[in-house]
């Protein structure tokens, strides 16, 4: 807060003086203003309640898969597959707000940031282009979908040793580098208080790679690894930014108010 | 008086004050927040935080609610519409002396 009254008392000095000198100096002050507004910004990644929410949702992706290959064929096993995949959608708005609700309020104070015109169209063009994507994507793998169909073992098979063409493995090391742009999206702010960081995102970046090189099988069986790689990393974070918060930052006494 | 200076002698005073201009700034990001969010933020005590808001309140900047959370009591602080052109205001007056 101390720049704040630097600031006032700097105008005031000039008003009373007739300087304007300083009302120069005190201009570089006024962007504080814009920095302070910036603070509460850093609510959103303070507990890792993104990182944990996108690495269940990952792990969850990754082990629907898996209970194809685990479990014994039977009539539940698609059951577990498909309610993998429901938890997989609703883990990132669930963790964020149980955490929040449970971990970060009590301790820092009950925030809500705006939504205005300009978050509402990021997130459309968001979805848009995420849909795009997609549909690209599945027109790409086209061939190695269908041949996989048509395969006698289909695509539950462990045991066929399977080949990555070059488009899949493109899709599948893209991963990497995509996941390692979200991470850095989701933790713009934290990423400067927990240097670590820095190496996951390499790590994110660069592990599809690792994996798709020397995982053999498939474009299924390989995004098997890498899903459940990115999802280990990402939880492994958001828990490491989350022990990190609960010993920094104490709840209040209880009247607080 | 030059032009600057009479820029500055014509800004809000409710909003020149120190401690209200980090009040306001920081509820200018968010929709709403709690008093203890603020409590953290301004690294104000409680009397003199609610001093502040209560001016706030009074020249119709900020809206304050008492609910609960359970049955915890909860304010909640936002700012009003007026408030929010007042501090727009504000920053353009202030980046106009400048």
């Amino acid at each position: 807060m101390l720049w704040i009254i630097r600031l006032i008392q700097t105008i005031e000095r000039a008003k009373r003086e007739g300087r304007t000198d300083e009302l120069l100096r005190a201009a570089k002050e006024n962007a504080q203003i814009q920095k302070i507004m910036m603070r509460p910004m850093k609510y959103e990644t303070v507990n890792g309640a993104g990182e944990i929410g996108w690495g269940t949702a990952m792990l969850c992706f990754a082990l629907s898969s898996y209970t194809s290959v685990v479990l014994p064929k039977s009539t539940w096993r698609s059951g577990i597959g498909w309610l993998l995949m429901l938890c997989a959608c609703l883990a990132m708005p669930l963790c964020r707000w149980t955490i929040k609700k449970y971990v970060t309020w009590p301790r820092t104070g009950y925030v809500a940031f705006r939504r205005d015109r300009n978050f509402w169209i990021a997130r459309v063009v968001t979805i848009v282009v995420a849909v795009g994507v997609s549909i690209g994507l599945l027109h790409l793998m086209r061939p190695e979908i269908t041949h996989l169909a048509q395969s006698p073992m289909g695509h539950s098979s462990a045991t066929s040793p399977g080949t990555l063409s070059l488009t899949a493995k493109i899709i599948l090391v893209g991963m990497g580098p995509m996941n390692a742009i979200l991470y850095l999206m989701m933790n713009a702010v934290s990423i400067r208080e927990h240097r670590w960081k820095w190496l996951l995102l390499v790590l994110l970046a660069l592990g599809p790679l690792g994996i798709c090189f020397f995982v053999p099988g498939n474009y299924i069986e390989v995004s098997r690894p890498v899903m459940l790689f990115l999802g280990l990393v990402c939880l492994s974070s958001g828990g490491a930014t989350l022990i990190s918060f609960l010993r920094h930052t104490q709840p209040p006494a209880p009247k607080a108010e | 008086m030059n032009e600057q200076l009479r820029a500055i002698s014509e800004l809000d005073r409710v909003i020149h004050e120190p401690g209200r201009l980090m009040i306001v700034a920081l509820l200018a990001a968010v929709k709403e927040c709690d008093f203890l969010f603020l409590l953290r933020e301004t690294e104000m005590n409680k009397g003199n935080l609610s001093s502040h808001l209560a001016r706030l309140e009074e020249a119709g900047y900020v809206e304050i609610e008492k609910t609960y959370r359970g049955k915890v009591p909860l304010t909640l602080l936002r700012l009003t519409r007026a408030g929010r052109a007042a501090f727009d205001e504000y920053r353009k007056g202030l980046m106009a002396a400048f």
